[in-house]
């Protein structure tokens, strides 16, 4: 019953939402280390009544001195309920089964399991089951972001851009999976481990780029994708399992990037392109931090595709101005990322360096050469640019019509308007 | 529903009572008892005879260990078992079917202890 | 190896703070979980204070004993061990007897149906 105060909804909402994106992930992965894969909606039920019950009683009453702490207070009485009552058919994992079901190790094994060191334990489980390859991929990608990252459905569909229809039958296929192939809540040993860490490094890179391009047509960057991205990359790299190159090359790409977010937008939150970026408004300190995990990542002989991205990245946050990069060194690089991942997207990027080297109209030969990409808006914006360093308007403005009606962005859409702004002016 | 648990407790000298035969009938009492409780998916299989040589005790911060099960008055627990019941009336109910009474014996009623 | 109970009587905890009462339950857990790895813990629990006892040819139904008394047993522990002197070994590691509990350590005969 709401006592007499009046309701506090707005602050409460506001703390509960961001509580959800931090600690959900981790309680829903700990309640699946309890419950069991095939009972994942138990935990993730108790989560979403945890969250329920907080946003009730705190927007009517004083929030907690600790909010977290409450949560987990919350949702371990609720986990020991349904264990008391569930006490003769469940069973749980060898390790805990006897001490879940007698009430002198209950409680004090529960709490236990709520220790930081088992929380990143779990969590560590939770990453290799939603990225396990026999989950459909878009499953993956989907099951990562509601287990781990504490996002809504609704969240995961604009992010993912799709509806809320097909990311609930993504998650829902991926939950059957885990019940019918009787996977296990753990973490890869032995050779199976390279194939599951890639499998994840794929995920991870997906999820950072959704934040860092962010195909949202209302927020330009999603700051807490990019971040989650890195979280649950430097959760790898802690543990054994994780600590490998291509972990930290992959945290390292992901810094660099990062690290250009704020200058990415202006105050309007409209995008600012690499060449027109105020560079000081790049934060130093994830760079540095780049730089170090550019460092671990030098270990032993591989050089991955996230080696070189990673490479490339750190070449722009050295140079000091877009006109002093070392363009050389980067089209190098790129040299090596498209022998090994020859994506049209990087020949298109590969392209945009050329065009710093040997200038436009070397830059529209290496954009003809590449198939696939007629339907990519950035395509027709890389074309614009040099034609209109071409002074070749008539095509640039082309190119940029087409461009404007592939994207759904409305800063994309911006940007390039302005684009048409500016060369019809000229 | 609830748990219960079922302490039994006799006297050696009741059961010394027994003739060999006697014996026989009250243990046939006790495996027809489970029976019945395990049919009405009132027992849970969790309880046994408790064998009262070789036992030991040990009491108190100097950890004084002595042979033998812990005397309460001439009786020891013989057994346990644990139940299912609405409530406590019911788990008394219940335990009068139990046959330790033929040999005098008692039975204590306890609750799963929730913290 | 066989089963054995161990009955647990006295070290009453009603005299402790909240902070002793809250480090002495971690004890017990600590202790169960030790066992519980070295594959020794088979189950058991706690009992609550509520009791009843039937008694007699009669069948005589009474309140059971206090919870403060000595006597009462306040919770039980089924161990497996090699023979009754392992059994002892392990119970004689339990928290009780710092609060001058008393452990009471039995063979346990599993019933044929």
């Amino acid at each position: 019953m709401p006592s007499k105060l009046p309701a506090d909804t707005t602050s409460a909402n506001v703390l509960v939402d961001h509580l959800f994106r931090h600690e959900a992930g981790k309680m829903v992965s700990v309640l699946t280390r309890i419950f069991g894969l095939k009972h994942i909606e138990i935990a993730e039920d108790i989560v979403q009544d945890t969250f329920l019950k907080a946003l009730d009683e705190w927007s009517f009453h004083k929030i907690p001195e600790n909010p977290p702490a409450w949560l987990y207070r919350v949702a371990k009485n609720r986990t020991i309920d349904i264990i008391r009552h569930q006490k003769y058919v469940a069973e749980y994992e060898q390790e805990l089964n006897l001490l879940l079901k007698s009430e002198w190790t209950l409680s004090h094994s529960l709490n236990n399991l709520f220790l930081d060191s088992e929380i990143e334990d779990s969590q560590l489980r939770m990453i290799f089951t939603s990225c396990h390859p026999e989950l459909p991929k878009e499953s993956q990608i989907a099951l990562t972001l509601k287990t781990l990252c504490g996002f809504s459905v609704g969240e995961i569909s604009r992010a993912l851009l799709t509806t809320d229809a097909n990311i609930n039958k993504r998650l829902f296929r991926a939950k059957q999976k885990l019940r019918d192939e009787n996977l296990k809540f753990e973490i890869p040993a032995g050779k199976s481990l390279d194939e599951r860490l890639d499998s994840v490094y794929k995920v991870i890179y997906l999820l950072f780029n959704e934040g860092y391009k962010s195909s949202d047509s209302d927020t330009v960057i999603r700051k807490d994708l990019c971040a989650e991205a890195i979280r649950l990359c430097k959760l790898l790299a802690e543990h054994p399992a994780g600590n490998k190159p291509k972990t930290y090359a992959l945290l390292a790409l992901m810094c660099f990037h990062a690290a250009r977010l704020d200058a990415r937008l202006d105050d309007n939150g409209y995008i600012i392109l690499l060449k027109e970026q105020d560079r000081s408004k790049w934060d130093r300190s994830l760079i540095s931090k780049g730089y170090e995990y550019l460092n671990e990542s030098s270990e032993g002989d591989e050089l991955s595709e996230y080696h070189l991205e990673a490479g490339i990245a750190a070449n722009h946050a050295s140079a000091l101005s877009f006109e002093e990069t070392d363009w050389e060194n980067v089209f190098k690089l790129y040299d090596m990322l498209v022998k090994i991942h020859p994506s049209p997207v990087t020949y298109l990027n590969r392209a945009i360096v050329i065009g710093q080297i040997r200038g436009a109209k070397a830059a529209i030969a290496e954009l003809e050469k590449i198939k696939d990409l007629d339907e990519y808006y950035l395509y027709h914006t890389t074309f614009a640019e040099f034609y209109s360093l071409l002074k070749q308007n008539s095509s640039a403005l082309k190119h940029l019509n087409k461009a404007l009606k592939l994207t759904k962005s409305k800063a994309e859409k911006k940007l390039i308007k302005d684009r048409i702004e500016t060369i019809r002016k000229a | 529903m609830q748990e219960f648990v079922f302490l039994f407790r006799n006297s050696a000298e009741e059961i010394a009572k027994l003739s060999e035969s006697a014996k026989t009938g009250y243990m046939e009492k006790w495996t027809s008892w489970f029976k019945k409780l395990t049919e009405a998916g009132i027992y849970e299989n969790i309880g046994d005879r408790l064998i009262s040589t070789g036992a030991k005790t040990i009491k108190g911060s100097e950890k004084v260990i002595t042979d033998g099960p812990y005397p309460e008055s001439k009786e020891i627990i013989a057994g346990f078992i644990k139940i299912k019941a609405e409530n406590l009336e019911d788990a008394a109910e219940i335990a009068k079917g139990c046959p330790i009474f033929f040999v005098n014996g008692s039975l204590e009623i306890r609750t799963s202890y929730y913290m | 190896m066989k089963d054995y109970l161990f009955l647990f009587r006295g070290g009453d905890r009603s005299g402790l703070s909240p902070e002793e009462l809250q480090k002495n339950m971690e004890k017990w857990g600590d202790w169960i979980k030790g066992l519980a790895t070295a594959g020794k813990f088979k189950g058991g629990e706690p009992l609550g204070a509520e009791s009843k006892v039937v008694k007699g040819k009669k069948k005589v139904v009474t309140d059971g004993p206090f919870a403060e008394s000595k006597e009462m047993v306040g919770g039980y522990l089924i161990v497996t061990a090699k023979d009754i002197n392992e059994a002892t070994e392990i119970a004689k590691t339990c928290p009780i007897y710092e609060l001058d509990g008393i452990t009471e350590v039995r063979e346990i005969h599993h019933m044929d149906m």
